[in-house]
């Protein structure tokens, strides 16, 4: 207990100087006003209590992914604390002071089909002629169509008066930023070697507790940038560690620091390293991190279909499973969400694609079959393959529902829908 | 960095040194926002990866424009467009009187450029008067984006430690960690007057509580009826009860009286029932507009 003390006093003091370095720079903004001297935006630091008994005993995931360790996927070695005073704990203890109360407990899950929600790292500005243009999306109602919105008017939160403007804006942008399939062909790189590492940085996000919108992120920063930028086999991991250092410092309010990410390849990399690919990675991507991600289209599917918790989370187990299979990373963020979504009502309800969640998704039920085999065949595979087991047992807390676990996983529609999976063309 | 030509230094932004500066080639002044990066730290900034991100497409006349970024070994440049000055030194250099027309063109593109970012999911969460630049022609443009963020939606919870105090809004204060747009509209208010009162802050307060305290005694203190919810706010406290008896026309002497109801509607404790930038645009105060401004 002394040590965990010690250590949370070393924290905060270390985020009072992050502080303090920040009020600096702030105060530095020449002005006349005295006010404005005591102005800032940075959290009080004495907020920041001790969290750092939640962070778990988790498997040491510290490793480069070198050649050698191809073959196994680690985490199935369990929980030495041997790390426990090394360098992430700080992450963790950062993470409790953040944004999100909530993420402790079952009850997340429940709230999270509204209130817990994203950040659309949403960027990108189309002249309206193009937005209209594309025109993905017929706002206009249909009969038999719920209006979804109906209600909102009076929570700010669900932003019901340009709700519509912004998901097609996002269908839009999503269109931008596309995956090619099959991209690592003619790079010297395999699907194989991308499965270990994505499988690998689900680990790490895992354990740095970050939020879900950062996996997402990272994964899509990884897959664009490759595409456009193959590396030696030697350099993956360090795309891998640098992408999910972006898209933290995009999404988290307290992300993780670089060291923490040296720590965590086991200083495979420097952190000169790291910041050269940063630079590099940003450049190639033209400072575009905006695509949307699955889990803002789902967060809108799931309303459309008016789903309950154990719907949306068998929908998010779904895509999280979609992210290590490699003959899926060209699917459209919107396409994945839907097909989950049509999927996980399938399964728990034999519920059908209604015209409503057609009309909100933009898909119908035809177009999402192919996508929906897939998703199938991962759920069938998450049962015996490795490399899926770190988002499976993720998946079997109870803040997650437990819903890896739930009977409906094993059904035999899952056997039969996989099984069309290496007959319909994604 | 050979392709510009610095002419002087004009301020520190959010991360970094900003400079006035002269593209070699085509004569084109710009401002220079330069970034520091050192092996041993973190990094490019998370404000200054956010700021790029957003900015790099959100293109509006009443934005600031990010031309470019360029990157040599151990900076970062950010190339935006040169605006001769930003809304706080033109109150400095306006000798205490606005005209009313300018009060309600800098009113009217501030609502465009902040309308212009909600509906690209953007919050702005720093708005004030040193954030908004003024060029030559008398358009204003939203800069620093420093502390904005890309929102989904349902928005999510984010940082209470946003916006500068002045322009902090009420359920901010109070630590509402669920906020949406209206977060800026409640600034664009405060600046509103502050524009017409030619640079007099509507509530210039020293600390939260005198904040808190400046705000209520001109709007009345929200109780559960006025404001459901209020009291469950985090850092909710009691305040002495202050009637609602805002008297506009002694606090904006030189608004009109739709401008009065605007501001009213944009002040409004309760952000349910706060005006968003959308609506605003389409407020009285600005029927008489000339039609040439909102194209």
């Amino acid at each position: 207990m002394a040590t965990v003390t010690a250590r949370n006093q070393t924290i905060q003091s270390r985020q009072a100087v992050q502080q303090n370095a920040i009020i600096k720079k702030r105060s530095a903004i020449p002005t006349t006003r005295s006010a404005l001297g005591d102005l800032n935006n940075q959290l009080p630091a004495s907020k920041n209590g001790s969290t750092l008994q939640r962070q778990k005993a988790e498997s040491n995931l510290r490793k480069p992914l070198g050649t050698k360790q191809t073959n196994i996927p680690q985490k199935s070695r369990v929980t030495t604390r041997k790390d426990n005073a090394a360098k992430p704990a700080p992450v963790a203890a950062k993470k409790a002071a953040s944004e999100l109360p909530n993420r402790s407990e079952v009850k997340e899950v429940v709230q999270e089909v509204l209130p817990e929600s994203p950040v659309a790292m949403v960027v990108g500005t189309p002249s309206k002629q193009d937005v209209d243009q594309v025109n993905i999306f017929d706002l206009a109602l249909k009969p038999g169509i719920d209006d979804i919105d109906v209600n909102d008017a009076e929570n700010p939160q669900l932003c019901s008066e340009f709700v519509n403007d912004i998901y097609h804006y996002m269908l839009y942008l999503e269109s931008q930023y596309p995956i090619r399939p099959g991209y690592l062909k003619d790079t010297g790189l395999k699907s194989r070697m991308r499965c270990i590492l994505v499988d690998w940085l689900i680990q790490v996000h895992h354990r740095f507790q970050l939020l879900q919108e950062t996996l997402y992120l990272t994964i899509a920063i990884l897959d664009r940038f490759l595409q456009v930028h193959p590396v030696p086999r030697a350099k993956l991991q360090l795309v891998g560690v640098t992408a999910m250092l972006l898209a933290s410092k995009y999404e988290e309010m307290y992300p993780p620091e670089v060291c923490d990410y040296v720590y965590i390849t086991d200083k495979a990399f420097s952190q000169a390293q790291i910041l050269s690919m940063e630079i590099l990675m940003l450049k190639t991507l033209g400072f575009n991190l905006g695509r949307p991600l699955p889990l803002h289209f789902l967060r809108r599917n799931s309303k459309a279909g008016q789903v309950d918790a154990t719907q949306h989370s068998l929908a998010k187990y779904l895509m999280e499973l979609s992210l290590i299979d490699y003959d899926m990373c060209h699917i459209p963020p919107s396409k994945l969400a839907a097909s989950a979504l049509c999927l996980s009502i399938k399964l728990l309800e034999d519920a059908e694609w209604s015209p409503t969640l057609e009309h909100y998704s933009t898909y119908t039920k035809e177009a999402l079959v192919p996508v929906v085999c897939h998703l199938a065949k991962n759920l069938k595979s998450a049962e015996s393959s490795t490399y899926q087991q770190a988002v499976k047992s993720k998946y079997s807390s109870p803040r997650l529902m437990k819903i890896s676990q739930i009977p409906e996983v094993k059904l035999p529609l899952v056997s039969e829908l996989a099984e069309q999976a290496s007959s319909s063309k994604l | 960095m050979h392709k510009y030509e610095k002419i002087e230094k004009i301020g520190e932004g959010t991360y970094g040194t900003v400079f006035k500066a002269k593209n070699r080639e085509t004569g084109e002044v710009v401002a220079l926002k330069r970034v520091q990066l050192d092996d041993d730290d973190e990094g490019v900034p998370s404000s200054a990866l956010r700021e790029i991100c957003i900015l790099k497409e959100l293109k509006h006349r009443n934005v600031v424009r990010l031309h470019d970024v360029l990157h040599s070994e151990r900076k970062m440049t950010l190339v935006f467009e040169y605006c001769e000055q930003d809304l706080k030194k033109y109150f400095d250099s306006c000798g205490g009187d606005i005209d009313d027309a300018t009060v309600q063109s800098f009113m009217y593109q501030l609502l465009k450029g902040l309308g212009f970012c909600h509906q690209q999911n953007i919050l702005h969460r720093d708005l004030k008067p040193q954030n908004l630049l003024i060029n030559k022609n008398g358009e204003l443009k939203l800069a620093d984006f420093g502390l904005a963020r890309s929102f989904g939606i349902p928005v999510r919870c984010y940082s209470a430690e946003v916006v500068t105090l002045w322009y902090r809004p009420p359920d901010v204060l109070f630590g509402a960690k669920l906020y949406t747009t209206t977060i800026d509209t409640w600034s664009a208010g405060c600046i509103f007057a502050e524009i017409s009162n030619a640079g007099v802050p509507l509530f210039p307060g020293n600390d939260v509580d005198d904040q808190l305290k400046r705000i209520f005694k001109v709007l009345g203190t929200p109780s559960e009826r006025t404001w459901p919810g209020v009291s469950k706010l985090p850092d909710y406290k009691i305040f002495p009860n202050y009637p609602a008896n805002a008297n506009w026309p002694h606090i904006v002497p030189k608004l009109n009286t739709s401008g009065h109801d605007l501001l009213r509607c944009l002040v409004i404790s309760n952000p349910t029932e706060r005006l968003t930038a959308e609506a605003a645009l389409q407020h009285a105060y600005f029927n008489d507009l000339m039609s040439s401004k909102s194209s």
